[in-house]
């Protein structure tokens, strides 16, 4: 599989960043590679994936945590730039 | 013209009062807006797509390979009188007719799924997407194949 998509949930609680992100991986074939935290209880959930798989996930992952919590943003990048890894915690999805 | 001659006067009086009586037949039909006093033809047509375009230029043409209605063409005779414009003026004078409606799925919280795009495209509405409504990709790119009017609120 090309981990060649990275895909972003951010929700308001950690509560609903969790539920999204268990919605994320049983959705579709995609890895969590990070969750961060930025103060005032923003939550933020990153997977890598095929392209499909993470717009399929982020779709699931954002319907859960609009449900569940409050859902801030929600975002795919298809092909990111190999320089994002180095400053950005995102895993494999840079393509390789 | 020969000036101070009595018959010549008599004459001009005689020319006057024919020239009255040619007015007096020609402008009242001038006033009607037909040139020549002819009686002018009119023919409905409803223009509504292009192939309605394409029927009335076939028309026009057709028309036009015929010398005298060529010539009634061109001096505004034989016209054309759009049917929506005719039926709209003869239902409500003055008055506009209202814009139509387009119905608006509203989603004000939460996410904006490719499902709701879906359930939105089917009722043929817009998609009206709230300050705290975040849209998904998926439903961005269904959005955009299906057509969907997506209007976000700041």
């Amino acid at each position: 599989m090309a981990n060649n998509a990275i895909g972003m949930i951010e929700t308001k609680g950690y509560v609903a960043a969790l539920a999204a992100a268990d919605a994320m991986v049983k959705a579709a074939n995609v890895t969590i590679v990070g969750r961060s935290e930025v103060g005032d209880g923003l939550v933020a959930v990153t997977i890598v994936g095929d392209v499909g798989a993470v717009k399929a996930a982020t779709e699931a992952g954002a319907e859960t945590a609009g449900s569940v919590g409050e859902l801030v943003s929600v975002h795919v990048i298809p092909r990111p730039h190999a320089e994002l890894s180095r400053h950005f915690e995102v895993g494999s999805g840079t393509a390789e | 013209m020969s000036d101070g001659n009595g018959s010549a006067d008599l004459d001009r009086d005689e020319l006057r009062a024919v020239v009255r009586a040619v007015l007096r037949d020609v402008l009242p039909a001038l006033k009607d807006g037909t040139p020549g006093g002819l009686p002018t033809r009119s023919e409905t047509v409803r223009i509504g797509t292009d192939a309605d375009l394409v029927d009335l230029v076939a028309r026009v043409l057709t028309l036009a390979e015929d010398p005298d209605m060529r010539a009634d063409l061109l001096a505004g005779r034989h016209r054309f009188v759009l049917a929506e414009a005719t039926g709209a003026e003869g239902a409500l004078p003055g008055v506009t007719p209202a814009p139509p409606v387009v119905p608006a799925h509203r989603v004000d919280r939460g996410a904006v799924t490719e499902r709701r795009v879906a359930a939105a495209a089917a009722d043929g509405a817009r998609l009206v997407v709230g300050r705290r409504a975040v849209m998904t990709p998926l439903a961005r790119d269904k959005a955009r194949a299906l057509g969907v009017v997506v209007e976000k609120e700041h």
